[in-house]
């Protein structure tokens, strides 16, 4: 019962052309293009403001362009736009969109006008970034802390709004996943022969629609605090702005899981494709990601541990955080062994999924060492902290968004990138991420604080090394981004399946896919990582 | 796709409603609303019982008047009772789960502040940097 | 209204069949009340950890919520339920008359909360029981009552915006039952706006004793 006759022969990019047709699209492959874009933007962005603060930190004193009020904002706005709109939003919406329906075996998500509105969402709290940019300096730090962000101050108020909206996007998208993932899958596709990538992105949807409507409350009850003076949050007025850090954190320890959980799937992904072999303990890997999330609702108070919450609280939170380390850990462990005796081939993707599990071990055990409350109370505000979640958000999440965009670049767009230049740019990458943030864990652990516009001289060594890293990260990202854009114009035409890799959208799907994914419905007969075992 | 209109009862999406049910619901609904009020309206400071905190008592019957309700409204307005697949009432349930961690994780930072550590609670004069126009005293909080 | 005016419905072209498009509706709506749950409980744990802060403050601002008022808002939000319900059963009967008039009877009683709302709001205005630094209630002790008054202003404030909200999705049903055939196999838009109004629902019963009946 088709309500009106589509053309499923050509490809999605060709089927309906014109710019507005993109703009008011169900396809969830173009809602997944035009996230991409926009999320690529706002990362280019973000990583301008961190470039131009890494510059004034060259030097301990003054910086003669960037007073302290500027510093305090372009910290601010590399923090809300990299969260918000671009490590929350970007592998699930800018990634997932497009590859989770075709893995499950659907022609589109269950409710493709839900995801158009994510997109909307997304592209109104962009605007109202920017907004903000307009209406003054917001230099709350992206955590917007009571009674700080009390003030009235109007660039905060506009971002407060900004975030409401992004939270939506964000919810809206979990809940279409779910959705999809429980109705949607194609004949034979049981939940054990699901990808790993679709099974971190279902977990990642629970966090999605449970954390972020407390974010939701807590943005409006700021904004209410802002203008009315409750005395929820306002400690003059009778408020508790440690309640302010329990609302804020509910969601945003998920939200952190949000972030890194996705990536992990792209990094089972990508180790299988590139080993030829079957994830090692894809049950364990899948329930971990399970796992992950239903213990990052119970530890948020490790935030806190010197915000003035009371000792009994601490302790409590203390010892949970440490069965986050349990499935982390299991991942770690299991694509290790899945490495061990594959068939490895270096290409870009897989040098990239190398780089995470390197990046996410020091990332993780960074965030064991701070779980510990006794280490916490030195370690807190510090460039430890600091350092420890770059390695998780930027180490593990964006060289995992780098990386699953270079392997499913052939199948959104039909085009391979030059595999040479591919390579070159992940080694830049690597080296350069690597000495911007390891310094700052030196640093950090020798006391230096973060978000300090001076800091004292002995730590400008490691500032510099750090700067540095930076330029050079910055010169491996552009390279990459070139190459993938050079590809759209001169890049040789990708074969439906150039990894060899067994997940529907190589076996079933086409590159690109055609409108409504596949020619006919597939029926599924094997699992995810049916590579043929060569025995020893 | 071509759908039959006679199709069978089981094969319809959803559950049939059935009006007397409904009837009933409704009735016992506003029965438990009318039953919360009388509680929250006992005299409890009359009764010559000393020996059991009656205002607790109280909150707790009108808290577990209200999560009956909850649950008739759950359902059977929202059909959870009649659905095949048990996921629906998995997500409501999670639901009051995250709900209950937040709440006992946060009422226990609030009450066990200063339990270890007295000095904990020690009075800080201070002065809001928040300005707000007004005439409210800004002196700091009694501490509970 | 001829037979003939209304339109079949048809499904859409990613699902295989009525049933997968109906769960997945009804699925949709699910996660959505379970966010706005999610959304609701927190602002309502916010409340119990300002009872637990400053019970003064509560025990002397709810005397000054009419019980009344607000047990009368309980039963127009229970019946507007109640007739939602009704609505989706006669939808299933494509009976489109009676849905029409049960969706305005729901529309009636939640215009009615509404209209209470208003009433103690203005009550409120009227007394200076206002939130933050504007409250200039008299005859109160507790030095925080200003903060109970700023809860109930929030609290009831966000819940009267869902109550519009689940009007304007009877209105949408509404307008949709004069063009669409609602028949025993297609009557999802009724069924997840009836879902949604028991969120409202839902939600009141928990605010109103905290409010009203608690402190």
């Amino acid at each position: 019962m088709i309500a009106h006759v589509h053309d499923n022969n050509i490809n999605y990019i060709k089927t309906k052309t014109g710019l507005l047709s993109w703009f008011v699209t169900k396809d969830h492959k173009r809602i997944n293009m035009m996230f991409l874009i926009s999320v690529l933007i706002f990362f280019i962005t973000g990583g301008i403001y961190a470039l131009l603060f890494r510059l004034e930190l060259w030097t301990p004193g003054t910086h003669p362009l960037i007073t302290p009020d500027t510093y305090n904002h372009y910290f601010t706005m590399h923090g809300v736009i990299m969260v918000f709109l671009v490590v929350v939003p970007g592998i699930p919406s800018a990634l997932g969109n497009f590859v989770l329906p075709i893995q499950v075996g659907a022609k589109d998500l269950a409710l493709p006008k839900i995801n158009l509105t994510s997109l909307y969402l997304y592209w109104i709290g962009g605007i109202l970034a920017i907004v903000s940019l307009i209406a003054g300096n917001a230099d709350s730090g992206w955590t917007f802390y009571a009674p700080y962000s009390i003030s009235k101050n109007p660039a905060v108020l506009w971002m407060l709004t900004a975030a409401f909206f992004l939270g939506f996007s964000s919810i809206l998208t979990g809940l279409n996943f779910i959705v999809t993932v429980h109705k949607m899958r194609a004949p034979g596709m049981t939940w054990f022969r699901l990808p790993l990538f679709v099974w971190a992105l279902y977990a990642t949807a629970i966090m999605q629609i449970f954390a972020t409507p407390v974010l939701a409350i807590t943005l409006l009850l700021l904004l209410i605090e802002n203008f009315f003076h409750i005395g929820i949050f306002d400690p003059a007025m009778g408020g508790d702005p440690v309640l302010m850090q329990h609302f804020f954190w509910f969601y945003s320890h998920p939200a952190v899981y949000i972030i890194v959980v996705p990536a992990f799937g792209i990094t089972s992904e990508i180790i299988a494709a590139f080993s030829k072999k079957e994830i090692f303990g894809y049950k364990f890997v899948a329930f971990s990601s399970i796992g992950i999330t239903l213990i990052g609702f119970l530890v948020w108070g490790h935030h806190m541990f010197v915000s003035g919450q009371s000792e009994v609280a601490n302790t409590v939170f203390s010892f949970l955080t440490f069965f986050t380390a349990i499935p982390s850990a299991i991942k770690v462990f299991n694509w290790t062994a899945t490495l061990y005796k594959g068939s490895i081939s270096l290409q870009t993707p897989m040098l990239y999924g190398l780089q995470i599990l390197f990046n996410f071990t020091i990332g993780g055990l960074t965030g064991i060492i701070l779980s510990i409350l006794s280490l916490d109370v030195h370690l807190h505000d510090t460039y430890f902290v600091v350092s420890h979640f770059h390695y998780v958000a930027f180490g593990t999440t964006i060289i995992a968004f780098i990386a699953g965009i270079h392997y499913w670049w052939p199948k959104m767009t039909g085009k391979m990138y030059n595999e040479v230049w591919g390579r070159i740019a992940s080694v830049i990458v690597f080296f350069g991420f690597n000495i911007t943030f390891f310094p700052q864990l030196i640093m950090g652990s020798q006391g230096s604080p973060r978000r300090y516009y001076h800091y004292l001289p002995q730590y400008q060594i490691y500032h510099q090394i750090s700067t540095v890293g930076v330029v050079i990260l910055a010169l491996g990202l552009v390279i990459a981004l070139v190459n993938l854009l050079i590809s759209l114009r001169m890049g040789a035409t990708a074969p439906q399946n150039p990894w060899g890799a067994h997940t529907l959208e190589w076996e079933a799907a086409e590159s690109p896919p055609v409108l409504f994914n596949f020619k006919e419905t597939p029926i599924v007969t094997h699992g995810p990582y049916a590579f043929a075992t060569e025995k020893t | 796709m071509e759908h039959s209109t006679e199709k069978h009862m089981e094969d319809q999406p959803g559950h049939t409603y059935d009006f007397k049910i409904l009837g009933r619901v409704y009735a016992s609904l506003l029965f438990l609303a009318a039953l919360m009020v009388g509680f929250f309206l006992l005299p409890i400071q009359r009764l010559p019982i000393d020996w059991l905190d009656l205002l607790l008592v109280k909150r707790l019957l009108i808290l577990g008047c209200s999560l009956v309700m909850a649950a008739i409204v759950a359902g059977f307005l929202m059909g959870l009772k009649y659905e095949k697949s048990k996921l629906n009432s998995v997500i409501f349930f999670t639901n009051f789960a995250f709900l209950f961690v937040f709440l006992v994780f946060t009422l226990a930072d609030v009450a066990c502040r200063g339990i270890i550590d007295p000095s904990f609670m020690q009075q800080i004069n201070w002065k809001s940097p928040v300005h707000i126009d007004s005439t409210a005293d800004s002196t700091p909080t009694p501490i509970p | 209204m001829a037979a003939t005016a209304l339109q079949e419905h048809e499904v859409a072209h990613h699902f295989d069949d009525l049933e997968q498009e109906f769960d997945s509706h009804k699925l949709g709506m699910w996660l959505f009340v379970a966010s706005e749950i999610m959304m609701f409980g927190a602002l309502i744990v916010g409340g119990l950890f300002l009872l637990y802060l400053h019970p003064d403050a509560f025990a002397q601002g709810r005397p000054r919520l009419d019980w009344r008022l607000g047990a009368l808002n309980t039963f127009f939000l229970l019946t507007g339920g109640f007739t939602m319900a009704r609505a989706a059963a006669f939808a299933q009967k494509s009976d489109q008359r009676k849905i029409q008039q049960n969706l305005v009877l729901s529309l009636l009683f939640g215009f009615g909360f509404l209209v209470v709302k208003t009433i103690e709001y203005k009550a409120k205005f009227h007394h200076g029981l206002l939130p933050g630094p504007a409250f200039h209630g008299e005859g109160f002790t507790s030095l925080h009552a200003h903060v109970f008054f700023g809860y109930y202003f929030v609290s009831t404030g966000l819940h009267a915006l869902h109550v519009l909200i689940g009007m304007g999705l009877m209105v949408w049903c509404l307008i949709l039952s004069r063009k669409v055939k609602f028949t025993r196999s297609y009557y999802t838009p009724i069924e997840l706006a009836g879902i949604y109004w028991a969120l409202v629902d839902l939600v009141w019963l928990f605010l109103f004793p905290l409010l009203y009946l608690v402190g």
